[in-house]
């Protein structure tokens, strides 16, 4: 055993492994039409939607996902990037795209009639998919929800104490305040990140569920999250008492709307497989994949005909105002969310609101 | 002639450092030019504070390693009390799980919902979390102890082989002048350590500086996370290796520091016949002091969370789709051996030339750049590589396309070939550090011998280095397998299209607060780790007979 694993031998297997191993990569490449996916989101929420889009079109898709420097890898590879299409989770993160140029125009009439033009980029070089809105989680037990109808009432000092954050420089605690500073400008949203800073119980951690489990816990009273955690908590038979625990508030709905963010795609520049590219952003705005988002993730779909979740239907039952989970949206922040972007972050960073 | 060889090897020194260094210079020179001027802003708001939390961490999980890795290796080195023959082969355990994974295992059970503190308000009748007092895990006290006891091996694997290849003479010397054993232990064999002590304690500092995954999960902002935040957030890459190049030059500080009270002092060796440490047995309570002292970390830094994971993988067990575990398995196994076989082949060629150009300080400086991948934090080792590659990609398709009419479009960029070349920047310093240990072991006395009997330059590798290098072959291959098991920054952003390696599976499933379906990938990870300690065999264990030869260390 040993002799065969000398040092010599050693060297002589990995090279043969190393050389085998990109030989068959190389062969591997099948002739079948390809569209390649660069992903903010993960594969597994991905596979169903791609699964279905596969076997109906007979392209393969290719995927790489990374939360973390998606667009700076596509950046350094430049015009010969081997990605077609870019799927990202936050609208910022596609004007960004498109901002360095790393997306091309785009029209497809089907795109047109499935996605409204409030969820399409002027330019035409992204298209939204799906919406969330970042809600107020709260505590039925202990939090009278008359109190808590806005995002600057978490200012108040009543709620000292009482509040539960992820860390405020999270991509979505970020995109909130950038719309914060679009509404009321920049004096006001510092003052918002301090005050909300101060109010917490617990130094800022965990992810949107970890609050809701400490509302949960009595750990605190309120948190800011995503509206689909919801649902999926109240899917996970370890979770769902948490979220059943905890309520829903749409806030701001009398005034700018609750602050709402989108999933989205662009074809790169770079692209060599264009139309295979834009079967699949066809596919990702139609009814099926819509439905898909709907259904499995919780979240808005933007085609219009398709319905919510039932538990996201149920979303607001008790606030006046909301029918079928059916809220008022802020549609003026969300196209200056990512302008805005650098300079929550400073404000946060001033704040201290880590 | 001489000199022409010699000028070679200098010129294939110098290119390798500089290869292995390129993610160091690419962030140097990127740190020129931010997009943005941002470092005022970071310093009046949250720099100073990222600086404090980096220092201390650095400062603290240091020092908690080394008291953790010290007082264990000497247990097993010198003492004989039950276990120990376990423990000496066990203690290096905790390295072969994931530090991410031990963080969100630890923040589960001894948060405010999690088993632990659920059990102490049952107990005790408290109702709510202002009723009692606990420690807040998520803090930079928890990261230090938790980092601490995932790290320690370093230092416990560094000492138990200074301390295994010490003489018993030494110790007998300085007590026969009238020191008791504690003082002796502390006045001679600690400081003849300190070289092996050093290599261990840089790691430890280098993995506490550049971690990522444990310090975002406790909530404890470091440069590290400020690296991440103002180039993935704020988009501005050179503000961001401004960052990076703060935290390096602590790196390179500290590095400096040690290395210029080193050559303070000078490290001799003693011919003659050295006799081994005789153990001392240790009985009744000393034993089972010794034990727990034993014990606990290991306990903490593996049995525990790892008893953990496998039970989750067990009720988790129904959900795996086998065939992509396999895949995902295959992909692991091929980049830890990938990486292994090329940090060993470099690690020779650095070495040979070293050994042959002998002790100068431009060899020194060549070496200390090529090293210093290991401190680099994954995602900036990322981008250090990915940037470059696709330019030299780009440069090569130019080429082409004006030579032959037709591009080579991306070569190198988005493909394994580039985590490779990652793994073996960050993973260098281990390999090298190992076989340097070796080498050490072989006096140019003995080549000379070798080579007066007709003995070439390969005979020479094969019959003599071979054979004498075996055990520091094995250490590096198994450290450079184990940490590109675990490797998970770089292998997410460099990989090509669905690609997954047990790590990155892991990662997607736990960051979905699927932490228990993601079990059994963690789970693979450890047992995969354990392979190479299989078939190689342990560092520590099996026969000792290359032991008897002189030890220099210098």
């Amino acid at each position: 055993m040993l002799k065969l694993l000398s040092p010599v031998n050693f060297f002589r297997i990995t090279f043969l492994t190393l050389t085998l191993y990109s030989l068959t990569a190389q062969a591997a490449k099948s002739q079948k039409e390809e569209v390649n996916l660069y992903s903010y989101r993960q594969e597994f929420l991905l596979r169903p939607l791609l699964k279905a889009f596969e076997s109906a079109n007979n392209v393969k898709v290719n995927v790489v996902t990374m939360k973390k420097g998606l667009l700076q890898r596509l950046k350094a590879e430049g015009k010969h990037s081997p990605a077609d299409i870019v799927l990202t989770a936050d609208i910022g993160n596609l004007e960004l795209l498109s901002k360095e140029g790393l997306l091309q125009k785009f029209t497809s009439k089907k795109v047109e009639e499935n996605i409204p033009k409030a969820f399409r980029d002027p330019k035409g070089f992204w298209i939204g998919l799906s919406a969330r809105a970042r809600i107020i989680y709260y505590s039925k037990k202990r939090v009278n929800p008359k109190e808590l109808l806005s995002y600057e009432d978490l200012m108040s000092n009543k709620f000292k104490g009482k509040i539960c954050s992820r860390s405020g420089l999270h991509p979505y605690n970020i995109s909130l305040l950038s719309s914060l500073i679009y509404h009321r400008g920049e004096a006001f949203a510092l003052s918002w990140a301090k005050k909300v800073r101060e109010n917490l119980a617990r130094k800022p951690q965990g992810n949107d569920r970890s609050q809701v489990k400490a509302i949960s816990e009595g750990l605190c009273d309120i948190s800011l999250g995503n509206t689909y955690y919801m649902g999926k908590m109240l899917e996970n038979p370890e979770q769902r008492e948490w979220a059943s625990r905890t309520g829903i508030i749409f806030p701001n709905q009398k005034t700018t709307g609750s602050h709402i963010n989108i999933t989205g795609v662009g074809i790169t520049k770079s692209s060599r497989n264009i139309k295979a590219a834009k079967k699949l952003v066809e596919f990702l705005t139609g009814g099926l994949a819509q439905h898909l988002y709907a259904q499995v993730n919780h979240e808005y779909p933007l085609k219009e005909e398709v319905p919510f979740s039932g538990i996201v239907k149920s979303f607001g039952a008790d606030q006046s105002g909301i029918n079928n989970g059916q809220f008022k949206r802020d549609l003026k922040a969300l196209v200056k969310l990512s302008d805005l972007r650098t300079k929550s972050i400073k404000l946060l960073n001033k704040a201290g609101f880590e | 002639m001489k000199k022409v060889l010699r000028l070679k090897r200098v010129w294939v020194l110098f290119i390798l450092s500089a290869l292995f260094s390129l993610p160091f210079f690419s962030t140097l020179l990127l740190s020129f030019s931010p997009e943005e001027p941002i470092f005022r802003h970071l310093w009046e708001t949250v720099l100073p504070g990222y600086i404090k939390n980096t220092l201390l961490l650095m400062i603290g999980v240091g020092m908690g390693s080394f008291v953790l890795g010290l007082v264990t290796a000497a247990l097993v080195s010198f003492f004989k009390f039950p276990g120990r023959q376990l423990f000496q082969k066990f203690l290096i355990l905790p390295l072969a799980i994931p530090g991410f994974v031990i963080g969100t295992v630890y923040l589960q059970f001894f948060e405010y919902s999690g088993p632990f503190q659920s059990l102490i308000r049952k107990w005790f009748g408290f109702k709510t979390a202002n009723e009692y007092w606990f420690p807040e895990i998520g803090s930079l006290g928890g990261v230090i102890v938790v980092l601490s006891f995932i790290l320690f091996p370093y230092i416990f694997m560094t000492a138990r082989s200074a301390f295994m290849d010490q003489s018993q003479r030494f110790f007998e010397v300085s007590r026969s002048l009238g020191k008791g054993p504690f003082k002796s232990f502390i006045s001679v064999i600690l400081p003849l350590s300190r070289p092996s002590l050093t290599l261990g304690l840089s790691l430890v500092l280098m993995e506490a500086a550049s971690d990522f995954g444990t310090v975002h999960f406790f909530g404890v902002p470091t440069l590290t996370s400020g690296i991440y935040s103002v180039w993935l957030q704020m988009n501005n890459l050179g503000g961001a290796a401004q960052l990076a190049s703060m935290l390096l030059s602590f790196m390179i500080l500290f590095i400096t520091l040690e290395k210029w009270s080193r050559s303070q002092k000078s490290y001799y060796s003693l011919k003659g016949n050295h006799r081994h440490m005789q153990l001392k047995e240790l009985k009744g309570l000393k034993g089972v002091a010794a034990f727990s002292l034993c014990f606990i970390p290991l306990f903490l830094g593996f049995i525990f969370p790892f008893s953990l994971l496998l039970f989750w993988s067990f009720s988790h067990i129904d959900q795996i789709e086998l065939s992509r575990f396999l895949n995902d398995l295959e992909h692991t196994i091929f980049l830890a051996l990938g990486a292994g076989g090329l940090c060993l082949i470099f690690s020779l060629i650095f070495n040979y030339i070293q050994r042959s150009l002998g002790k100068t300080r431009y060899v020194e400086g060549a070496v200390s750049l090529a090293t210093l991948g290991y401190a680099i934090p994954g995602p900036v080792l990322a981008l250090g590589v990915l940037i470059p590659l696709a330019k030299f990609d780009n440069f090569i398709d130019s080429v082409a396309l004006s030579v032959f009419g037709s591009g080579t479009g991306l070569i190198f960029s988005g493909s394994v070939m580039a985590i490779l070349l990652a793994y073996l920047i960050r993973f260098f310093v281990l390999s090298y550090g190992s076989v340097q240990t070796g080498f050490l072991r072989i006096t140019p006395k003995m080549d000379e011998a070798a080579t007066q009997l007709g003995a070439g330059f390969f005979d020479r590798i094969s019959k003599i280095h071979g054979p004498l290098l075996k055990r520091s072959f094995a250490t590096s291959l198994i450290l450079v397998f184990v940490d590109s098991m675990k490797e998970l920054p770089a292998t997410l952003m460099l990989r090509p299209f669905n690609f997954n390696t047990l790590a990155t599976r892991l990662y997607e499933l736990s960051s979905d607060e699927r932490l228990m379906e993601s079990a059994p990938w963690g789970v693979a990870i450890v047992l995969s780790g354990l392979l190479p300690l299989i078939i190689l065999g342990h560092p520590f264990g099996g026969k000792r007979k290359n032991l008897k030869e002189e030890e220099k260390e210098s």
